[in-house]
This record gives C-alpha cells, sequence and structure tokens, in this order.
C-alpha cells in the first residue's frame, strides 16, 4: 500500500491523475463509498485550482495516523499568485474564474480539518484531512 | 631576413595540424560527419590524437543515427497516440436519438473544459439535425463530479435550452448526489432523474407518449 505519493499538476489531465490516485488510496484504507468520492471530489477541487490560478504545482497524499485515528492528508502546493483574502475565496458564490465559486468552501466542508496558508505573490499550501470512522 | 630556425618551422607545423584538426571538428560540430580526418603521412605528436578524434567521429555517427532511429520512433509513437485521441474523442461524446425528437448523450470519462466544449458542440448539433426536444445527458461514467464539471454540465444544459430542447440528467450516483450537496452546486434548474430508464419515461411523458402492453391477438 502506498502511504504517501505525489502528483504533479500542470494540465487538466493531471487533475484526474491525482483524484484517482486519492480514491484509491481512500478505498485502500477503509473509506466507505460516499467519503470516496468526497475524496475524490475534494482533490479534484484543489488540484483543478492549481491548474486554474498557478499553472503548476502538486498535490501530495498521505495516509496518516494520529493515536488510534487513521487518516487520509491531502496537500495541494503551488507558488501561484497566492489568495490574497482566503476568508473571501471560502465564501460560496465568490469566483474570479467564471465558476461556480463553491470550490473551496464546499472541499472545506467535505472534510475534516482544513486550513490554508497563502502569501501573495508567494503561492499557496491547502491541507485537507479526513479522518477514518470507527468501524 | 633571418632565416627560419627549426623552432620556427615547428611552430608552423603545429599550426597546421592543428588548424586541419580545428577544421574537422568544426565541421563536425556544426553537424557535418562527413569529414574526415587526414591519416598523417608519418607518425608524429598528432598521430595519436586524429586517430581518437576519427574514433569520436564514428561514434558520434553511430549514436546520431541512433537517436535519430529513436526519433523516428517517437514521432511515429506520438502520432498513433493523437489518432487513438481522436478516436477516443469522437467515441467519447456520442449523440443517440433513441426517439423522434429524444436524444441521449452518455458520458463516459473525465470532462475537462476542451472536451465540455466539444460535448456542448455535439450535443448542439444533435439537437439541430434530429430537431431534438428532449435530451437525456447519462454521466453514470462520469468519475468525478466538482464544481467546474457541475458548471459544464450546467453551461451546456443552458445551451440546449437555447435551441429549444430540454435536458434530463440522469445517472448521479448517491455519492455524487451527496458531494455536490456538499459542495453547494445549485442544480435545483436542472430536470434530474435517477436512471437512463426513469429519463426515457419522462422524456415519454413530455412527449405526450406512453409505453403499453402489447395487445395480444386471440
Amino acid at each position: 500500500m502506498t502511504e504517501t505519493a505525489q502528483v504533479k499538476v500542470a494540465a487538466e489531465a493531471h487533475v484526474y491523475v491525482a483524484a484517482h490516485q486519492v480514491k484509491t488510496l481512500a478505498r485502500q484504507m477503509g473509506f466507505n463509498e460516499a467519503d470516496q468520492t468526497r475524496l475524490e471530489t475534494v482533490t479534484s477541487e484543489l488540484a483543478r485550482n492549481i491548474v486554474l490560478y498557478a499553472g503548476e504545482g502538486a498535490i501530495k497524499i498521505q495516509a496518516i495516523t494520529q493515536g488510534k485515528r487513521r487518516g487520509l492528508k491531502i496537500q495541494a502546493l503551488d507558488h501561484g499568485p497566492g489568495i490574497a483574502d482566503i476568508e473571501q475565496a471560502m465564501r460560496d458564490g465568490y469566483t474570479t474564474s467564471g465558476g461556480l465559486g463553491s470550490g473551496l468552501g464546499g472541499a472545506k466542508r467535505m472534510m475534516d480539518e482544513f486550513h490554508i496558508e497563502s502569501v501573495p505573490g508567494g503561492g499557496t499550501s491547502v491541507t485537507a484531512t479526513k479522518w477514518l470512522k470507527e468501524q | 631576413m633571418a632565416k627560419k630556425t627549426d623552432l620556427d618551422q615547428y611552430k608552423e607545423f603545429v599550426k597546421e595540424r592543428l588548424k586541419s584538426l580545428l577544421d574537422v571538428v568544426q565541421s563536425v560540430s556544426s553537424g557535418d560527419f562527413s569529414v574526415r580526418v587526414e591519416p598523417p603521412e608519418a607518425e608524429d605528436e598528432f598521430t595519436a590524437l586524429s586517430i581518437e578524434l576519427e574514433r569520436m567521429i564514428d561514434d558520434l555517427i553511430e549514436a546520431n543515427s541512433v537517436s535519430e532511429e529513436r526519433m523516428a520512433k517517437l514521432q511515429e509513437v506520438i502520432e498513433e497516440k493523437e489518432r487513438l485521441f481522436k478516436t477516443v474523442r469522437e467515441l467519447s461524446s456520442p449523440v443517440i436519438q433513441v426517439w423522434e425528437n429524444v436524444l441521449v448523450m452518455p458520458l463516459v470519462g473525465a470532462i475537462d473544459s476542451a472536451r465540455a466544449m466539444r460535448i456542448t458542440e455535439d450535443l448542439l448539433t444533435g439537437i439541430t439535425k434530429n430537431q431534438a426536444e428532449i435530451v437525456i445527458i447519462d454521466i453514470t461514467g462520469v468519475p468525478v463530479v466538482d464544481t467546474s464539471v457541475a458548471n459544464h454540465l450546467i453551461r451546456t444544459i443552458k445551451a440546449a435550452a437555447l435551441l429549444g430542447a430540454k435536458c434530463v440528467v440522469v445517472g448521479i450516483s448517491s455519492e455524487v448526489a451527496q458531494s455536490l450537496i456538499s459542495l453547494g452546486v445549485d442544480l435545483s434548474g436542472v430536470v434530474t432523474r435517477s436512471n437512463l430508464q426513469a429519463g426515457i419515461r419522462y422524456a415519454m411523458e413530455m412527449m405526450g407518449l406512453e409505453v403499453v402492453p402489447k395487445k395480444r391477438e386471440k
């Protein structure tokens, strides 16, 4: 089982590669189908943002353990223009690209932990974790 | 005028030999491998250098032909790949008329912006060609529906509406439905049905048709 993987994201096709990798790992870890789809969708949103706003970056996928909990951590990293107002970017309906503008907020709702670090002009790092529910 | 010393003569000899070698190196570096290193008449300080240079040129010629062969093969592979892509593209968004004025468009695979544009184009062409009133879009085979894909779908549906065709989206799995809700994607203006069968039933109803069991002749 791959515990960590990194997918380079520089084109739309890579978005699906990353999403598929996350789904595969989520399935291996024992996430249920709804959560697999959520993780896949979140990865897709984050990777697409990289292509859309930064041009290129990477998606890091990690199976993590914290005490007894096991989880899947997704990190989206880029050196793009960064996000000036993170609070605004998280709001539903806000978009600078003509999209639906609910990607980031929606992604946050689908994950247990969601954290954005961004420096205008210095890139963005989004970390999102979903914990495996105890069976 | 002073008589040329042995040293001067030697200097001249070296200069000449170096020049001829330099000529060879320059032609080779500009890609002309036809030049050869002239074999020295008598063995001298440059013999070893000449032989090595000659060998180097031979190696270069060989390496060059190998890399040209590889390039040709690579080019072939790229062309083959492009042909396959083209085929897949054409196959991936078929528009099928299932009934008079009713179309089905089954979508399979990832939807990126280039494909979304193609799907819209194909659909609009299909609507015009078949004078379609109802289009059933089946997304069972779309692996990920994120905001971008949903956005593309909504735009396609709006474009179809401009041509007077009503779209029904079918094949949204329960997992995708939950994700769409979390994402906050608003599909309230879009008619959806669980599967293709339900979509066809809806289309029939809209057309004022119904499917009834055939009466048995007695």
